[in-house]
């Protein structure tokens, strides 16, 4: 079994399953601030370790990076901890910074249920709310945006305390295309998409996470 | 290609191998509820003595049976297999007649002992061998109320027709379920079929269920489920059902969710009944919280027409039961009140007694505990012949001078008048409470109607089909 940190797995998709943030991997300062340059102030930047799922772990994440010199003391931050944990830096995956509600998108091939899709509340707490449904893989765009209204989650979608309303067939289009990955691909056996982040304007995914058969 | 599992449902002649003449023995109450069904087959009690057993004459064994033999009812000790597959192999050299056994006794696969799994191969190996089916060990059986077969040893069921089907991974609760129907006011609930699979060492839940949902007497199925190492099948299956039938299912095991270590978040969420809750979902499956709810759920759907939504009139006779009613309304989710025209609100003014609060809320009015059963009858007539009205929840507490019984009849007739007409809507009678209320429920369930000892009840029966009719839109658009 293989797992593919982002930058990994971004190659590894190739374009399929859900849109991604855009990102550049910098493997210098020189880079990362070129990459900044391009991508558009503000920007999140992210430690790309081979093998790493969850980068929080470790401070392996910026999320506000608003100008050189920020990305430069983010970059020494993340050079650093990523030394103490002796986790081997591939580089620093530069990316647009997303703004919106955020959402889990998960799809994964259980042992008795074959492929199935999940969406519900993601970001950090994603765990602690539990606030998820499923549904077998593939779906249509209709079932997953099913699934998408019988989240606590659902109320976001609909402009929740002045916040404006948010596209859900954005966000089921991203489900059903999630769960055409791991019912598709038998190599997949997890495609871990967490946050999605949905504004007004579009949505994409701000970190994934591939678990391969081999 | 193996015998289909419908054929045991109805087979000519049946022999009942352990059957014993001392009441406390399952071999006993197997033959007693053959009988109480009325099977009209041959019915063969085999015990080595050759006793008789409720005035049927006994014999030594099935191989000596002179009649058709197509079911065979296993209820001795799992140590007499090698004796009972000696038997049975002569039964089939000879005759071949024997489609079915269900293997009632336990002792098999399930005490997890090599003794007990050879046992169980050994009764296995052998139906494979012979192309019968196998039904258990460790089962409580069938029940058909049209063949007349009830081959379980569950005490007093009332063997009354109806179109409710169970298939249960537990004997006793779905056993639970039938012994309870005998306690309900009319004494009976109508059912169709009911299956147990036990240790499903050939016949599995699946095959039961598809089995039943194939079944045209089955107008709606009830499943008790445990799970499956095939989780998948087995939501296909039940997803098939409900494409043409309305499927509720009891999902235990909510709380095995843990068990599943992961580092991923998906991986963490992902608990065996988190899927089962979304597969059910997908499929347009009804999930039920309680034994309770199942059955409420299944009398519904077996008795009343389907809603064309949620918008349900709530017709009270007391104010407290019916404020409830409107809060258990709400948090099921799916309900609202219909706006009836003018001429419906001054319809039920007219029949209600002069102090009744109409339409204040709207989808809602209490006609006091000054309502007589005509008030009660023709307040509902005017309700439900209004087009805004797709179910009516009709509350009343007995007062010393309503004629509940009288009451009872008129809503009978009013009801039949109505479906003449086309006019045909689910209506649930909410009589409370008590023994003082039981003969008027009982003509009401006599007539064909269930009655609810509590408003939540007929909310959530009312919900679950309301789910149905918008599962059932979104299959056709």
């Amino acid at each position: 079994m293989r797992v593919l940190d982002e930058y990994a797995a971004r190659e590894y998709l190739s374009g399929r399953g859900p849109r991604v943030a855009r990102a550049i991997l910098a493997v210098s300062a020189e880079e990362a601030i070129a990459a900044a340059e391009e991508i558009g102030w503000p920007v999140v930047v992210k430690a790309s370790v081979e093998g790493v799922g969850h980068k929080s772990d470790f401070h392996g994440v910026e999320l506000d990076i608003r100008n050189p010199d920020e990305l430069l003391a983010a970059w020494r931050r993340i050079e650093s901890a990523a030394k103490a944990f002796a986790f081997p830096l591939r580089g620093l995956l530069v990316a647009e910074r997303l703004k919106g509600a955020e959402f889990i998108i998960g799809a994964i091939r259980d042992d008795s249920f074959g492929p199935v899709v999940m969406v519900g509340s993601g970001g950090i707490m994603a765990e602690l709310l539990r606030d998820t449904a499923f549904r077998l893989a593939p779906v249509t765009r209709d079932e997953a945006e099913r699934a998408i209204l019988q989240t606590r989650a659902s109320r976001l979608l609909a402009g929740f305390r002045g916040s404006p309303p948010l596209p859900i067939g954005l966000l089921a289009e991203a489900v059903a295309s999630a769960s055409r990955i791991v019912a598709e691909d038998p190599n997949v056996i997890e495609l871990d998409v967490n946050p999605f982040i949905l504004g007004p304007d579009g949505g994409a995914a701000a970190d994934l996470l591939l678990r391969l058969a081999e | 290609m193996a015998r289909a599992l419908e054929e045991i449902f109805r087979p000519a002649g049946c022999a009942i191998v352990g059957a014993s003449a001392n009441p406390s023995k399952a071999g006993h109450q197997i033959v007693a509820n053959m009988l109480a069904a009325g099977y009209e087959g041959g019915l063969y009690p085999v015990n080595p003595g050759g006793e008789a057993v409720l005035g049927l004459a006994g014999i030594s064994s099935v191989s000596a049976i002179a009649g058709l033999v197509e079911l065979v009812v296993l209820a001795s000790p799992a140590a007499t297999t090698a004796a009972v597959v000696e038997d049975l192999g002569h039964r089939m050299d000879a005759r071949a007649d024997i489609k079915g056994i269900i293997c009632s006794a336990a002792g098999y696969a399930e005490l997890g002992t090599p003794e007990g799994r050879a046992f169980q191969e050994q009764l296995a190996g052998f139906c494979r061998q012979r192309g019968i089916r196998l039904i258990g060990p460790n089962c409580v059986g069938i029940i058909d109320t049209e063949s007349r077969v009830d081959t379980t040893f569950i005490a007093g069921i009332v063997h009354a027709r109806g179109g409710i089907s169970l298939a249960s991974q537990s004997g006793a609760l779905g056993a639970w379920l039938l012994m309870d129907w005998s306690a309900t006011p009319a004494g009976r609930v109508g059912f169709h079929r009911f299956i147990t699979v036990g240790n499903m060492a050939d016949v599995d839940i699946i095959e039961g269920i598809a089995t039943l949902g194939d079944d045209s007497r089955t107008k709606v199925l009830g499943l008790y489920v445990e799970g499956s190492p095939e989780a998948r099948r087995l939501v296909e299956a039940v997803g098939a059902v409900a494409r043409t039938k309305p499927v509720l299912v009891l999902k235990v095991g909510r709380s095995d969710d843990g068990a599943r270590a992961a580092k991923s978040h998906t991986g963490s969420l992902a608990g065996t009944d988190a899927l089962y809750e979304g597969a059910f979902r997908q499929f347009g499956v009804l999930r039920v919280a309680s034994p309770r709810e199942l059955s409420d759920g299944l009398r519904a759907f077996d008795a009343l027409p389907l809603p064309r939504g949620g918008a349900t009139f709530i017709l009270t006779q007391a104010g407290g039961p019916g404020i409830f009613c409107v809060d258990e309304m709400s948090a099921a989710g799916n309900l609202g009140f219909p706006v009836v025209t003018e001429a419906t609100k001054e319809a039920i003014r007219r029949s209600a007694p002069a102090i009744a609060s109409v339409c204040e809320p709207e989808g809602h009015a209490d006609i006091t505990a000054a309502a007589g059963a005509d008030h009660h009858v023709d307040s509902l007539e005017a309700i439900l012949r209004d087009d805004a009205v797709d179910a009516v929840i009709f509350i009343t507490v007995a007062t010393l001078f309503l004629d509940l019984s009288g009451m009872a009849k008129k809503l009978l007739d009013m009801l039949a008048a109505l479906r003449v007409e086309g006019i045909d809507k689910p209506v649930f009678p909410v009589i409370l409470s008590g023994a003082w209320v039981l003969p008027c429920r009982r003509i009401l369930e006599e007539g064909g109607l269930p009655t609810w000892d509590s408003p939540e009840r007929a909310v959530r029966a009312l919900s679950l089909m309301v789910e149905r009719t918008h599962s059932t839109e979104r299959v056709r658009t």
